[in-house]
This record gives structure tokens, sequence and C-alpha cells, in this order.
């Protein structure tokens, strides 16, 4: 039975109740084989990219094979759950909503990660590095640039109910977190990881080359380390798991 | 891409045709290819400009392999317009700092084209926004920050400020025109000049004859000044420091004095006179070939039939300042703390830098001597072309020796610095050891097979060695009559003059050309040197007197014999002699001539006589404008040239402060016979193998740290036969580093006789040459 769940978590199909799944107050969180990142989970579907081999000495993009959620063997760079709709940024930088009327061109030359909270999408757009900020909302097809004149940006980050954004900047030299409409905030680690960062009420949850950090949005202070976890996901579901090795833990 | 980006430009006022475009230069110095290009496929795959699969999908760049540290060149005049400078320096697949370009820098070009130079070095960036850049300039170092899965340099390039990126490479599928100043090959990296400029040789005229980016480059040492000079006489306005150029350029009435040209030998051959005692970095038995090009000391690793590897070294750029010939002439290679793993030191402006190799690459280089300043006056040339580095107190670790306004002293190294000083012979400037004749021919070898380096060089009244010993150094001993008035002032003579082993008997002979031919001198094991051998008759009347030729006398093993070969560079190719115990037999090598450009010392002068593919046999090696080569040893002959696409005239190592850097040397090991000294004696790659039973001897055989203990000498003393020197061993059938000749009892009548002879066996199997 348990052979026949796995099997079908990696289809993609929802695993039938358990009573010690029922059990649990926050989704159960999985491990994945070392070449792969959870993109997202809502209940029990899940969507996991492989990651593409990479050639050395250079900078392509990181293309993952999605499974999951009926996204089976699509390539993408990333792909995320909103409310009933699924978005998914292909590797040929065009992000597309996927609902059950269809596919639905959203926007163009789209940067990964994205970031959902409260029904919209937060995503950088443009020409590598000068990257601008945009916010849609997959519903209604709105798109609306965010700042425009701090570039490059990258790494944003929507506010739990998805009003307001925060996003990673060099447009003064140097790596700064920036606020729009509040301004920048000077804090020793800034989010680089390919999986985005997670607002957290006043904190930013955010992956670099150094593990996780919980930066205060008010003071750029550092208020939690974890060096032993790298990259974040926020689930559909409200949870916010990292990964330690293969393995991702809830850490809210 | 490519349409859009006509749009563009079409859209774009004022508009800039191709012909006025600004041109791009390289953005390094060397010679790194371009590992992906520009996707010009707008759907999924992708295309390079030349229709090839060089690229990845979607790629708006060109990545060129630059290893970590390489210094970035602006590609044209320009103005920094942004800069991004805080990023990891390794980031990742995916890493999203500095919007995936990591640390960077933006210029605006006159015709209103940007370059972006991305994935660079933190705390590297030279450049502000706003800077005024001139085409060449340092805009700091590659690496691998943002999204990059490993170093290298992605420079994008778009028509305008608002234009899309596209491709500088023209080709097929890319665009109609280059936007290089010179593109070359498919992937090659393209040339390094700033405009487009018809290359003629340098000279002092305040331009870039050679179209290689430099003015005026190498005015001190190389071509700069040939015949130009202009004394009126009366004023003497025009004069300058003198060169060597067969002119008066200081117009003082001679040409050429003060040594200048002797010291632009002395420049351009430092492995020849200094020559490094191993350069086999990582252990494996294998030469390496190390040198420093514009960013510092890089190292490329030897192994199978080519260099698959490189190891960057410490950062003597040129940047900081190592472009000076009192630095960069200092660069030498020896196992300076003894773990078998060759080192690099050289001599920056206050004192003696070494950064050891660790097995996987080099530690950060340290201060391991503060003397040889530039306040102490080593910054003559008299001083620091004499550094050596060389074993004096056969402790494994190689020592620094150099000649200062006193005289040659040394220094020990204690594997992390040098430390004791040791007094050498007093050359002093006083006594006329200035001139280059005579500090020109300092040479250190194991003459007397001791384990320690002895030095020699040629004074006024002749050759003379001072044998190292626990103490110092011992009285001057007189060798050949190689003297002043017999003609051995003239560099032609002198400056060929070399320690090597042409006959395997283990120890160092003298070898050199006079006016009329190459010979060696035998040397007697203790010093001094008996009988001369001619090699070949390379007189100057039949142009030998040339310094292409002359100065390019190398020594190494070509056959196996476990004898120093000897190979000279004649106007038609390579010529080597090998000595096969009764006369030197003449081995034909690379045909390197002078139709074919060989006659220039940036080729001749990088030739190198080295076992560079382990097989024991010495091959003959130099850097050609493509870039080095090597032809591997048949014993009788040489095979077809194994070459490395590095060090090209293109990557700009015609200049000598580049390729007079070249290092390359097997590990070498002068044979003795093994003793309890901590040290591998026997050049088997063991250190005190095979302890014995203690005998009286003067030795510790049983390595228990006593010698003749337990009353060995009294209880064999009956029973030894004749002492020496009355029937016993002679001193001529030891092998080198033999028996110490302090015991005056032997073991036994029998063992001596029997024994040297296996053991001089054993000397040459192993001689020269340990592997791990």
């Amino acid at each position: 039975m348990r052979s026949l769940c796995l099997l079908l978590v990696l289809l993609g199909c929802s695993e039938p109740p358990s009573p010690a799944r029922e059990a649990l107050t926050q989704p159960a969180a999985p491990s994945v084989a070392a070449d792969e990142v959870l993109l997202d989970q809502r209940g029990d579907a899940r969507i996991v990219g492989r990651v593409e081999p990479a050639p050395p000495n250079g900078d392509p993009d990181r293309v993952l094979t999605l499974r999951g959620a009926g996204l089976d063997g699509r390539r993408a760079l990333d792909a995320r759950f909103v409310g009933d709709r699924i978005v998914v940024l292909d590797s040929d930088h065009v992000l597309r909503v996927i609902d059950d009327a269809g596919e639905v061109e959203l926007d163009r030359a789209v940067e990964a990660p994205l970031s959902v909270a409260g029904g919209a999408v937060a995503y950088v757009r443009g020409e590598m590095p000068f990257f601008e900020a945009a916010r849609a909302v997959p519903a209604t097809g709105e798109v609306t640039a965010v700042a425009d004149s701090i570039r490059p940006a990258w790494s944003p980050a929507l506010s739990p109910d998805g009003a307001r954004m925060v996003f990673a900047t060099s447009a003064t030299g140097r790596p700064r977190l920036y606020l729009p409409g509040r301004g920048y905030v000077d804090a020793p680690r800034v989010p680089t990881s390919p999986g985005g960062p997670v607002w957290l009420g006043d904190t930013l949850a955010l992956a670099d080359e150094a593990g996780v950090a919980f930066v205060d949005l008010s003071t750029g202070q550092v208020v939690r380390d974890e060096p032993e976890l790298t990259e974040l996901v926020a689930t559909a579901d409200g949870a916010v798991l990292a990964r330690r090795g293969d393995a991702y833990e809830v850490i809210r | 891409m490519r349409a859009a980006a006509i749009l563009a430009l079409v859209l774009l006022a004022p508009q800039v045709a191709d012909a006025q475009r600004t041109l791009l230069r390289r953005p390094y110095a060397e010679s790194y290819r371009l590992n992906y290009g520009f996707d010009h496929n707008g759907g999924g795959g992708c295309s390079d400009y030349d229709c090839g699969g060089a690229c990845y999908n979607g790629h708006t760049g060109s990545d060129f392999g630059t290893p970590f540290g390489t210094t970035v060149l602006a590609g044209a005049d320009g103005r920094v317009t942004a800069r991004n400078d805080g990023c990891a320096n390794y980031g990742s697949y995916g890493n999203t700092c500095g919007g995936r370009c990591g640390n960077y820098v933006q210029l605006e070009h006159a015709d209103g084209s940007r370059t972006i130079y991305c994935h660079m070095r933190s705390g590297s960036l030279r450049v502000s926004v706003g800077d005024r850049v001139s085409c060449g300039q340092p805009l700091g170092q590659s690496a691998s920050s943002g999204s990059s899965t490993g170093p290298h340099l992605h420079l994008g390039w778009r028509p305008s400020a608002s234009g899309a990126s596209d491709d500088p490479f023209a080709g097929a599928c890319g665009g109609p025109v280059s936007l290089w100043v010179e593109q070359r090959a498919y992937r090659e990296a393209p040339s390094t000049s700033c405009r487009a400029c018809t290359p003629s040789p340098e000279v002092c005229g305040g331009g870039d004859d050679d179209c290689d980016g430099a003015v005026d480059e190498n005015a001190t040492d190389e071509v700069c000044g040939g015949g130009d000079e202009d004394c009126d006489g009366a004023t003497d306005e025009h004069a300058r420091a003198e060169l060597c150029n067969g002119a008066d350029d200081d117009c003082d009435g001679t040409v050429d004095e003060s040594d200048v040209c002797e010291v632009r030998l002395l420049h351009r051959a430092p492995a020849a006179y200094a020559a490094p005692t191993s350069t086999d970095v990582d252990g494996d038995g294998d030469a390496d070939l190390c040198a420093r090009g514009y960013s510092g000391i890089r190292c490329w690793l030897r192994e199978g039939d080519g260099w698959p590897a490189v190891w960057d070294g410490p950062a003597w750029g040129d940047e900081s300042g190592w472009d000076d010939v009192t630095n960069f002439a200092t660069v030498r290679m020896a196992d300076v703390d003894g773990d078998g793993l060759a080192d690099v030191c050289a001599r920056g402006n206050r004192g003696m830098y070494c950064a050891r190799s660790n097995g996987e690459g080099f530690d950060d280089a340290a201060l391991w001597l503060e003397a040889l300043s530039d306040a102490e006056g080593w910054d003559a040339p008299g001083h620091y072309t004499t550094i050596r580095l060389a074993d004096i107190d056969r402790d494994g670790d190689a020592d620094l020796c150099a000649r200062g306004p006193g005289g040659l002293d040394c220094w020990r190294s204690d594997g992390a610095s040098f430390g004791e000083r040791v007094q050498g012979p007093r050359w002093s400037d006083e006594l006329g050891w200035g001139a280059a004749k005579h500090y020109g021919t300092i040479r250190m070898a194991d003459l007397d097979g001791d384990g320690r380096a002895d030095v020699c060089a040629r004074a006024v009244a002749g050759w003379r060695c001072h044998l190292a010993t626990d103490e110092g150094f011992g009285d001057a001993i007189e060798g050949p009559a190689l003297t002043d008035d017999a003609g051995w002032g003239d560099r032609r003579y002198w400056s060929t003059l070399r320690l090597a082993d042409f006959d395997a008997d283990g120890r160092p002979d003298l070898c050199g050309r006079d006016a009329e031919e190459l010979f060696c001198v035998r040397a007697d094991g203790a010093g001094g040197f008996g009988e001369r051998v001619p090699a070949a008759a390379l007189a100057d009347e039949s142009g030998w007197g040339d310094e292409s030729n002359y100065a390019t006398v190398r020594a190494g093993d070509l056959d196996g014999d476990g004898a120093d070969d000897l190979c000279v560079r004649a106007n038609q190719g390579v010529r080597c002699y090998a000595y096969d115990g009764a006369a030197f037999r003449r081995i034909e090598g690379p045909a390197w001539s002078d139709d074919d450009g060989w006659n220039a010392a940036r080729f001749h002068q990088t030739m190198r006589v080295v076992d560079s593919d382990g097989d024991r046999l010495a091959d003959v090696c130099a850097r050609a404008a493509a870039g080095w080569r090597c032809h591997p040893s048949t014993g009788d002959g040489f095979g077809a040239a194994v070459t490395l696409n590095e060090m090209t005239d293109e990557g700009g190592w015609d200049a000598l402060r580049y390729w007079s850097t070249i290092q390359s040397a097997s590990r070498t090991c002068t044979v003795g016979v093994e003793r309890c000294d901590g040290v591998d004696d026997d050049c088997d790659g063991a250190i005190d193998e095979h302890p014995v039973d203690e005998t009286c001897d003067g030795a510790d055989e049983d390595c228990d740290g006593a010698i003749d203990e337990g009353d060995v000498c009294a209880m064999e003393a009956p029973d030894a036969g004749a002492p020496v020197g009355d029937g016993g061993v002679p001193p001529s059938a030891e092998p080198a580093g033999g028996l110490a000749p302090t015991c005056t009892c032997r073991v036994g009548a029998g063992s001596g006789p029997a024994g040297a002879p296996w053991l001089a066996l054993v000397a040459l199997l192993f001689r020269r040459r340990r592997r791990s």
C-alpha cells in the first residue's frame, strides 16, 4: 500500500488520506533526489523539478524538468500553484497560467524565481542583468511593473497578503534589499539562491551561499542563521520548507 | 535576437553605421578561447555565430574561459555606467546575485554601445561609475559570481542603453560585421589590439607598432631603440639610457657600454643559468610547466600526452608591479620545504617571497626573507640576477643564495622561511665581481657528491669553485683557466658555461663554448676539473657567435643513459650531442630554423631540455608563436611535437616579462649512498630506507643517530684489509656521495671493491629522477 502511495505521489496524484497524515497540522516535508528541487506543494500534490545538468564555466539557465501536477516532462525555470491555477515559467522565459480553460501567456522575458502570495505572483523581467521587478495577477492577467527604476532587481518576495514586495538590487553598486515605497534596507545577507525568499511578517527568510537567514526588514539585522539549510520553499499550503541535504523540513 | 538589435538600431537616433561602430579588443591579455557564444537561434536549442553549437539556449553574451583571477580589461575606451561589487565569488547554477551577472562593470562607449563584464571577483573592481577608462585598462578580475557554473568572463554587448543584446562576433549565423578590432578563427580569442593596425616591429617612437596594444613596450630590454639615437655632439638633448642596440644612446661616445647587452642576455635566460631543480608542483613525477603571465604565476600540469590542468599561483601580476624586470627576472622554482613538491619564489621589492605547493595548488605567497630589497640595492642586475635556490646543507630544502655588494651569501630554508645566513665566497663589487662576465657565471651544483650544492663562478683568472660544508663554504678550488686574458670575458663564451654531468659519473662537469668549439671538462669529484673533451665544432667563424645560437646551450639526458647531453640551436634547427664514453655523437633535434623565425629571442630563449612526459628521456621544448611545444625524445631522435595552446604570441606572451619566466624541469636528484640523514640520498624516492648494521665507516648505517657506535671500528680493525689509499678502494671508483673519507678502517678487504661497482650501477639506474 505504501509503495502504491509513493508511486501515486511521484505521478502527481493525491495520496489517499491516512490517519497519521491527518493528525499533522503541517503538510509532510518530502524528500527528493539529489538533483531535484521541490517547487511547491498543495495538499499531496507537489511540483518537483529535476535540475538539468549544466556545462562547466558558463552561465546557462537553470532549467528544470518538471513532474507532478500534470506538468510531467515540461521544461521550465519555475512553477507554482496560485489558487486553483498553476503558473509556469517555461524555459523560453514566458510566464504562463494554466487553468481548466487551458494556458494563457502572462508575460515574457521573465526570470526565476517566482514568489506567490495573495493570488499574485512576483518576478523580475528583462535582459540580464538589468531586470525590473513585476507583479501579476493570474486570475485577471494584470501585469504591473514595480519600482522599475530600481535595476537590476532579483529574488522578489511578496508580503503574505500579496500587496507589497521586497527584492534585492544592486542599483547603488552593491547588493541591498529594496522595499518599494519605503526604500533600501542594508542587510548583511540578500537572497541569491535559485529558490526565492519568503516574506514572513517582519522578517524575510532568504537563502544565499551561506545558508538560510532571517533578516529583520526594519533593521536589516540577521535575527536567525541556519547555515545547514539551503533552498526555501513557500508552499501553497502556507508552510515554509527549507532543504537539508535531500530532504525538506518545515521551518514554519 | 539579431533582428531585434537591428530594429533597435534603426529606431534609435542617431543611427550608427557599422563602419563607425566602436570596435573591441579582447577583454583580457591571455589567449583563453570562447567557451559559449551568443545564441542566434530564436527557438529551442542554440546556434553560435558560426552556426555551431558552442552556446546554450537563450544566451545573450560571450563566455570566455578566463580562470579565476584573470585581469579583465576594457574592450574599448568608454565610461563606467554601472557596477556591482558584493556578490560571492562563487555563485552557483541559477544564482540570482547581481541579476545573475554577479559582480559586474558596464561601460558606455563613444558610439553609444555598451559592454558589460559579468561574474567578476568580489573586491577586485578598480573603477567607479562615471570613471573614464581607456581601451585595455584593467577593470577588475574574473571569477564565478552570480549565476555561473565555474570561472569565466561573460561579455555582453548592446548597441545602446536600451538596445537588445547582440553578438560582437560576425559569422554565417551572426552579424555581417564583426565588432572586434580583429576577429580571429572560430572560437579563438579576438586580437588584443585596440584599433586596426598593421603590425611591424616595435620601435621607440611612442606608437604601438606591433599592434599589441602597448606602446614602446620592452623599451629597456627588447627591440626598442634600435639604431635611432640622435646624438648631435652639442647639447646631447636626445641622450637617453644606453640600450643594447649597437648605438650610442647616451651620447657618451661609446656603444652598448655598461653591460647593457650582457644584462639583456641575463634577463632573457634566467632559467638557463638559474635552472629550476624541479617544476613538479603536484608530485606526480612529471615536469609541469610554469610561468608568470599578466595576472601572475600559472602552472600547466603535465599528465599523459598533455597539460590538462591549470594552477594559478601567486598573483605576481603586472598590475601589482611584477612587470618590473628586477622582480620578474628572479622567478625561481625548487622544493624549498622538502615535501617533494616544487615551490615558486621570487624577489619582491621588500624581499624574497615564496609560495609553496600543497599538492593541490599553491598556498598564498609569503615573505620568506625580508632582505634583498630595493632599499638595500638589490634592484641592481649584478645582484638580483644572481639569485639561486639550491640545497647547501643537505636537509632536502632548497636554500636561497645570492650575490650582494659584499659577496655571495646563502640563507638556509627552514621550510617556512629563509633564516640563518651562511657566508659564501666574497665575490664583492669591490673585487670586480660587479661585472656581468663574472657574476653572470655563478652556477650551483653538488660537485663532490655530499648532497650539498656547491658554488662556482668565473673569476678574472679563471673558474673557481667553493665546496659547501657544514659551516659554510670552503676555500676556492681552481678550475680551468677560463681567464679574461684568454677572451672569456666575452659574453659569447662565458654565458654558455653550464655544470652538467656529460659522462654519467655522477659529478657535474663544466661545459661551455669558446671561439672554437663546444666542450666539457671532466670534474674530479672534489671541486676540481681535469680532461677537456670536445663536443662539437661550434666556432665563431662558422657563425656560432650569434646570440640566437650560442645562447641556446642546454643540458639534459636525452637517451636515458644517466648522462647530461648538450643541445644548441643552429640556424637550421636544434642539434644535440650525447657522449658515448669515448666521444660525442650528434642527434638532430627539432627544425627550429631562422627561416621559421626561431632566431627571435622570444622563441629560442625559451628552449628547455626536460623530461616532460615522464619517460626518463629529456625532450626538447620551447615556446613558438602558437604556444608551447615539446618534441619527445626517442633516445636517438625526436618525435612529433606535443603542443599546448598557451603562452602564444597572440596571448601576449611575446613580451619578455612573460616568456623569460618560463620554468620547466624534471625533478633531479644527485645519487649518493643512502644515509640516515632524513634525505633521499640515493634518489629512489624513499628516505633513510634499509637501515643496516653499523659498520666502521663514519656513517650511521643503522639510523640510530650515532656514528660508528658499539666499538665497530675496534672490532673490525683486525679483519680490515689495506687502509684506503694503500690498495683499498680508489677514490675514483667510489660513487658520488660515497663513503665518508674520515674513517680509516674498512669492513673487509673484499667489500669495498665489490660494493663500489654495484653502488655505481645503482647510481646510474636511479640517477637524476626519483618518482613517487
